[in-house]
């Protein structure tokens, strides 16, 4: 890497630093700013919600903040470290060890165990796991006797789960989960937010938890509130009213905008 | 149906273009050798020149039909089997199986009847080079009038066309039967366990073409082309029943190979490993054309070679037609080694590229592109590796037999430099379709290529 300027004390604290983070979309000839210059500090330790209307550009926001995907322009680092601009090989290696990612869908690779899917990030990354953290993250997200099943015999809460103990087990800087409960019924979706939180008080993981359901964003320290690719609000110490009240009242403000627009 | 069959054809044409290629390939190829067939029965053909080119035909044929069935039907299926989340949304939405059924026949039976048709045009001029090769090696007298009739057609039509159609229909069927869950669970699960159906088809197949190759040094020993023709018959039904019994013999490999796959691949090795044992099913699709292409290849290449060595050792000094019956079999099997080696190509590709999710998923979880490819590199060769060794013992059983019949003839004497060309053909094929194909599916960003569905 190049010139990595030793980081502020203050800043060595942050889990995820974005400066002017912005992410424009160029299909045809349609131009979409998907994200418009975001600002964004979280300290570790922390667990953070993420909310807003469909399109406000809230997976976009998780993937440029993971390496999944690029920024237009604008920096991104992970514990302090900037997130490299060379070739997608130097993200990936960046990025593994550093971030965990929770999908909507899961992405559990098919043909492999729960207990091979769990260890494969840190394989790939040419580090080994020991059979005991393994067993430990299993047993952590209450799975320690299905190891040796394959994802397609598992429920969707079992499968999401599992994606949480692969992106726990390394003990990455951060955790990102883009609406992990949007595929499951109330019952899992309420176990896997459980999981999430635990993580953060008991094993300081910070986390950042993209959903739609107030009631979970009440389990964050913060929820920050996106439109049109800005973060416009946040909220310190949620109950599931308050974030409802700010939800109801964002989704007025897309409305007058969307009647303003066609004046 | 049928205008939802066309609606569908015209969304996917990328996909349908394998199975076009296949079936275009292979119907001209025989059309092409059936046509002589039409031209034996014009007027003013000599006895023996009708016997002459029935014989060819015939002979050739007879693998032609066996290949050219075998690979269109491996390609049609395969593409119908990929479809099976479509089919199962499908049935959700409320299409019974039959419907479901209906569309999928629909689909090949356009694809393949358009295929077969346009290959009308270059069989014609291949049969004519044919007739023109034939009459320069003296099997057939001057003047002959080359001809293009309803045998080339029946022929063209009623193999590659037919082929298609029954192998769409067969995939569809079983897809249609199929609930998504089960895909899903058998998409993952071990899968490589044969079907008591295969095993009795794969069993049949195989005595057959151990019996074709007894027969060409028994029975039909030392009568030339005919025992040549026979022995390279067991060569093609040993390599389908070898492909047939492929998924099994591939997880094995895999177990073979593990060990110093998971010591020396690193993260590719280990993945390559845990696929060929868990998902040997679908990787074992392209067996089926190496298989054939390896045994064909290097086996009718030994054969001829033996034949001659033979010839010289007893004493028999060796024409100019003989030469030009030496000729005319090399382009027989080159044309029909094209036609395996395309389809290779075309299972391969379709295969890898269908991947395109899973490996936007494990990379997603922090795989770089490079670790994809090494893995990649790592299954096909297992894979070529073990079509190889399929190929080879197809290729013994009828090269062995033949050899065993034919007076002065020795295996030993022909050299291994054939076989070590067609070897590294196979492996250098496999592989750059394989890790070309797995390049263009990891191309896009991998969050695109999980949620493109
Ligand atoms: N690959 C892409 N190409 C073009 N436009 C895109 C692409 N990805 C996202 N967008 C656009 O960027 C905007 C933000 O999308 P994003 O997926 O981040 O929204 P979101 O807040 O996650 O929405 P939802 O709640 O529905 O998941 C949308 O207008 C979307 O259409
Ligand atoms: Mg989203």
């Amino acid at each position: 890497m190049s010139r990595t300027a030793p980081p502020a004390s203050a800043e060595a604290a942050a889990a995820l630093r974005l400066e002017a983070v912005s992410r424009v979309f160029q299909t045809g000839s349609r131009t979409v700013t998907a994200l418009d210059s975001v600002d964004l500090t979280l300290v570790r330790g922390t667990f953070t919600a993420i909310m807003g209307p469909s399109g406000s550009g809230k997976t976009t926001l998780l993937q440029c903040a993971s390496g999944l995907d690029r920024p237009t322009s604008g920096r991104v680092f992970i514990g302090g470290q900037p997130m490299p601009a060379g070739s997608e090989a130097a993200v990936t290696k960046f990025r593994r060890g550093r971030v965990g990612f929770v999908f909507q869908h899961y992405n559990l690779m098919p043909a492999l165990t729960v207990k091979q899917n769990v260890t494969l990030p840190a394989k790939l990354a040419g580090r080994r796991i020991s059979a005991d953290r393994r067993d430990a993250v299993l047993a952590q997200v209450g799975l320690a006797d299905r190891g040796d099943h394959r994802p397609a015999q598992l429920s969707g809460g079992e499968q999401q789960r599992v994606a949480i103990a692969r992106a726990l087990v390394t003990s990455p800087e951060i955790l990102f989960a883009d609406e992990p409960t949007g595929a499951l019924d109330s019952r899992s979706a309420q176990t896997v937010l459980r999981l999430l939180d635990q993580a953060v008080r008991t094993h300081g993981q910070t986390v950042v938890l993209v959903t739609h359901d107030p009631v979970a964003a009440a389990h964050a320290d913060t929820v920050l509130f996106l439109m049109d690719g800005r973060l416009v609000d946040r909220l310190p110490g949620p109950t599931a009213v308050a974030v409802a009240d700010r939800m109801t009242r964002l989704a007025d403000e897309v409305d007058r905008r969307a009647a303003e627009a066609e004046v | 149906m049928f205008r939802l069959a066309l609606s569908s054809l015209r969304h996917r044409v990328g996909g349908f273009a394998a199975s076009f290629l296949n079936v275009f390939l292979g119907a001209a190829l025989l059309m092409a050798f059936a046509s002589l067939l039409d031209t034996a029965g014009g007027a003013g053909v000599s006895h023996d020149d009708k016997n002459s080119l029935t014989t060819i035909a015939y002979v050739v044929g007879g693998w032609g039909v066996v290949v050219v069935a075998f690979g269109v039907a491996a390609t049609l299926g395969l593409s119908v089997r990929q479809r099976a989340s479509e089919i199962a949304l499908l049935k959700s939405a409320g299409a019974t199986p039959k419907q479901v059924g209906r569309m999928v026949v629909g689909e090949a039976t356009v694809v393949s009847g358009l295929a077969a048709a346009l290959a009308v045009v270059p069989a014609y001029f291949a049969g004519r080079l044919l007739l023109t090769a034939l009459t320069h090696a003296h099997e057939v007298a001057d003047g002959i009038t080359y001809k293009f009739g309803p045998m080339a057609l029946a022929f063209g039509l009623g193999d590659a066309f037919v082929a298609g159609c029954v192998a769409a229909a067969i995939a569809a069927r079983r897809a249609a039967r199929q609930s998504t869950k089960d895909a899903l669970v058998s998409a993952s699960a071990d899968d490589s366990r044969l079907s008591r159906k295969r095993i009795v088809w794969g069993l049949i197949f195989l005595v057959v073409g151990v019996d074709a190759g007894v027969l060409s040094g028994t029975v039909f020993k030392n009568k030339g082309f005919v025992s040549m023709s026979l022995a390279g018959e067991g060569i093609v039904w040993t390599s389908i029943a070898l492909a047939v019994f492929a998924p099994a013999l591939l997880r094995r490999a895999g177990l073979v190979f593990g060990q110093p796959l998971r010591a020396t691949g690193g993260s590719g090795g280990y993945l390559a490993y845990l696929n060929l044992r868990q998902r040997s099913n679908h990787l074992a699709g392209a067996l089926m054309p190496a298989v054939l292409l390896t045994g064909l290849a290097a086996g009718s290449m030994y054969l001829q070679r033996i034949r001659t060595l033979a010839l010289k050792a007893t004493g028999v000094t060796q024409t100019a037609d003989d030469r030009g019956v030496n000729t005319l079999n090399f382009v027989i099997v080159a044309m029909i080694a094209v036609f395996a080696a395309v389809a290779l190509l075309n299972i391969a590709i379709t295969t890898t590229a269908f991947r395109r999710r899973e490996f936007g998923q494990q990379r997603l979880v922090g795989s770089t592109r490079g670790q994809v490819l090494r893995m990649v590199a790592m299954e096909s060769l297992v894979t070529g590796l073990t079509a190889l060794v399929l190929g080879t013992v197809a290729a013994v059983a009828g090269v062995l037999p033949f050899t065993l019949g034919t007076k002065g003839a020795s295996i030993g004497s022909a050299g291994p430099l054939i076989y070590v060309v067609v070897a590294a053909a196979v492996l250098v094929l496999t592989l750059v379709a394989n890790v070309g194909a797995a390049a263009r599916a990891t191309r896009v960003p991998a969050a695109e290529a999980v949620a493109a569905v």
